[in-house]
Formats: structure tokens, sequence, C-alpha cells
């Protein structure tokens, strides 16, 4: 069956054709969704998430020449997940009201590593760096470095103007060269 | 043009996306300025750096397990669900203001004056406090599920209203309380998952606060929720 008929059969509530159509695009959503959270389980809420969302939403879903289910399901995604880090940055929040300590972070402090920093710990940091960027921020990086869309796509997939879209990467950017600029420039490019 | 504006311009060049002009503009600025050239260069090592981090390989997600919940979760059709959500008359706010400060009343009185009951103690780190914090929770949310649970349309009133804030406290408490949960129990797991989607249903559905009681209880009583918060909170 065509993607177009199964839509239009999963519009009129037929769950086998909307389970095609998750058979069709789960690689998709679940890929976008990994590379944002660098975590199986997570990716897979994000995944169950964007696919009950598009199912409520298919009615929405217009069907036209150029219209691509599988853009309306990515931006489903991206939208997922930026709600999913919204979430979980708000639970860190609220753990931290709680006064809970974030284990899990408490490798960046002590020492001085930075001094004697290897690749290793230069990707390791990056890292950190590209998770704790605002949800959006985020998405934008991912989406440009991670799955090398033009802007032009990222700005359609995230709804906002191409522009907008610039500014989060350059911010993005710039908080990474800011924080890394002790290790690498004066190492290497002592001014 | 400023040395700073070539340097926004940098990342676009990078990225392949800058145009000519401004592209060729910047390669000259570059020859004659050492401090862009440099930054330049640190911009484009920074880029390789970020490219190295690229996750290539993505794991097989459980396929079928997340299936049989999106199946699960889509089981009220579309037009179904838009039916619950016609018309509310504007009679009932009034009596809707009522049962909404009762039921949220209920619930900081439970979590408030009930031994035990007025503090959060989740710390992640012993099976203990893990266990007395689940219940807890548990106990937070069943006057809210209960009242779900016996909506009845005859009542006077046909709309709940709740303290989103509130609500959306307890999704966040659910929230950990189910990665915790993860590879624990699974039991545990699958219950703070149904729970959770009933309470992102109560957040988000509907932007004015008020959600759709005949869904949610629906789902509480098809589900067998109020029961299985009862038993897990007996042991």
């Amino acid at each position: 069956m065509e993607t177009l008929d199964l839509i239009q059969n999963a519009q009129q509530g037929d769950r086998e054709a909307f389970s095609m159509l998750f058979e069709e695009n789960k690689k998709m959503v679940f890929g976008l969704a990994f590379k944002y959270t660098k975590n199986k389980q997570d990716a897979e809420d994000i995944l169950q998430n964007t696919f009950i969302k598009a199912f409520n939403g298919l009615n929405k879903f217009q069907l036209k020449k150029h219209s691509s289910f599988s853009s309306w399901l990515y931006r489903i995604g991206i939208s997922c997940s930026i709600d999913f880090l919204r979430d979980k940055k708000r639970m860190k929040k609220s753990l931290q009201d709680w006064e809970l300590m974030d284990r899990t972070t408490s490798g960046s402090s002590g020492g001085d590593p930075e001094k004697n920093a290897s690749r290793e710990d230069l990707k390791k940091k990056i890292e950190r760096l590209v998770d704790d960027m605002p949800p959006r921020q985020k998405m934008a990086f991912v989406l440009k470095h991670f799955q090398q869309l033009k802007i032009r796509e990222i700005a359609e997939y995230m709804e906002c103007s191409e522009g907008s879209v610039k500014k989060q990467l350059f911010r993005g950017v710039e908080n990474i060269k800011g924080s890394l600029k002790k290790l690498l420039w004066e190492k290497d490019y002592e001014m | 043009m400023k040395c700073e504006e070539f340097r926004k311009n940098m990342i676009l060049y990078l990225y392949g996306e800058l145009d000519k002009k401004s592209a060729e503009e910047l390669k000259n600025h570059i020859k004659k300025c050492p401090d862009c050239a440099k930054e330049l260069e640190y911009t484009k090592r920074i880029f390789d750096l970020v490219e190295e981090t690229k996750t290539e390989d993505i794991p097989e997600a459980d396929w079928e397990k997340c299936w049989s919940r999106i199946d699960k979760k889509v089981s009220v059709p579309d037009k179904k669900r838009e039916k619950y959500f016609e018309f509310f008359p504007k009679w009932a706010a009034a009596a809707a203001a009522i049962v909404c400060v009762l039921v949220i009343g209920f619930v900081i009185g439970r979590t408030t004056f009930i031994p035990g009951g007025d503090k959060i103690t989740v710390t992640g780190g012993s099976e203990d406090t893990f266990q007395i914090s689940l219940q807890e929770h548990f106990d937070s949310l069943k006057p809210l599920l209960i009242e779900y649970a016996h909506y009845s349309e005859d009542k006077d009133s046909n709309k709940v209203v709740l303290d989103k804030r509130y609500v959306e406290e307890l999704l966040i408490q659910n929230i950990l309380l189910k990665r915790l949960a993860a590879g624990k129990n699974p039991d545990d797991r699958q219950l703070l998952e149904d729970i959770e989607l009933i309470l992102r249903e109560i957040t988000n559905m509907d932007k004015n606060g008020t959600s759709n009681p005949l869904m949610i209880k629906e789902y509480i009583n098809n589900q067998g929720i109020l029961n299985a918060v009862d038993v897990r909170g007996m042991i």
C-alpha cells in the first residue's frame, strides 16, 4: 500500500495502517531522538510520544501534493524532543530544589583537568556543553552538526525563521569556543 | 565591515552556507587580519572536535515494546476524543471551581497532614528511600485518580479544573520515579508510565487547564490503575 493510502486509512482510524506508518518511519524518528538524547531509553520515550501525538493529530495533517508525512512526523519528533529536554531540565531543577546531589555531572569538578586535556577530554567537554544547551539551541545544533541539515531546513522543521536558527547556532558555537578557549587557544595559538 | 561581523560570518562560511560575495569578502579580510585568521582556524578546530563526538552507532530500539505501548495509548480514536471535548456549559464554571478547591484542598491536606507525608525525600541512592517515596507519590496521586475514576456526567459539574502547576509537579515527580524504577521493577515502571500519560493528558491537553475527564476516567478504569496503585501502596 502507498504511503498516501496508509495515511488516508489511518485518518479513518485504521490502526493497522498506522502501524505500517510506524514501521516506515520509526528508525528516522528514533535516530533523531537518539542523536538528541544519546540515551536509548529516552529516545524510545520520545519515539512513543511522537507517534502518539501524530496519531492524535492525524486529522490535522493535510494531504497536499508536496507535503510529506515524514517531514511532518520529523517536525513532531523535534517538538517532542524539545519538550522532553524541557521536562528533563525542569526535573533536574526540581532535584536541585529538593537538595539532591547530581552525581552524574560531578565529574567536571576537582583538580585542573584542563591543563593536560586530551582529545578525549575535549570531546567529553563538548558533549557536556552540547547537553547543557537550552532545548531549542541544542536542537538547532544537533540538526546542523549531527544531521547535516541546511539552515533553511532546520528553520522549516523548527518552525522559526532562518535568522533565529543562525542566532541559535552562533550562540551555541560561541559558547563552546568560549569554554574551550583556555584549553586550545593558549596551548596551540599563543597570542 | 568590522572583525566582529566577519567572525559571525565565519560560522556560516564553515557550514558552506555563506553567500559567494560575503565569502569572498571574508577570505580577503583573513589575508589581511591575522587575528581573524586565527579565529577561523580555531573555529574550524572546534567544528572538527564536534564532528568527532558524533554518535554513529544508533542502537536498535525495542520496536515491539515501543509499538505495543503506542498501540495501547492510542486506543481512543480521535473522533471519539473530539466528541468528549464538546461544549462545556458556562454555568458549570462556578461548580467546577468548587470541585477544584475541594480536590486541591484534599490533595494538599493529604500530603500536609498525614504523618510522614510532609516530606519529599527522594535520594535515588538507596532502595529503601525509593520504596518510601514511591508510596508517598501514590498517596499524593490517589485523590486525583479517585476524582477522575468516579467522575460522572450526572454531577452538577461536567468539568474538572485543577491547579496545573500542582499536576506538573506530580508529573515531574512521576518522571523521576519512573527513571529510578527502570530496570528495577518493570511493573512499577509500567504503572508509572500509565500515570505519566494521565498527568500529561491533564497538563497538556488544554491550555486553559481543563482536561477530558471522561477519557481519563476510561483510561484509569480500563487499565485498573487505581487498583494497581492501591496494591502497590500496600507493599
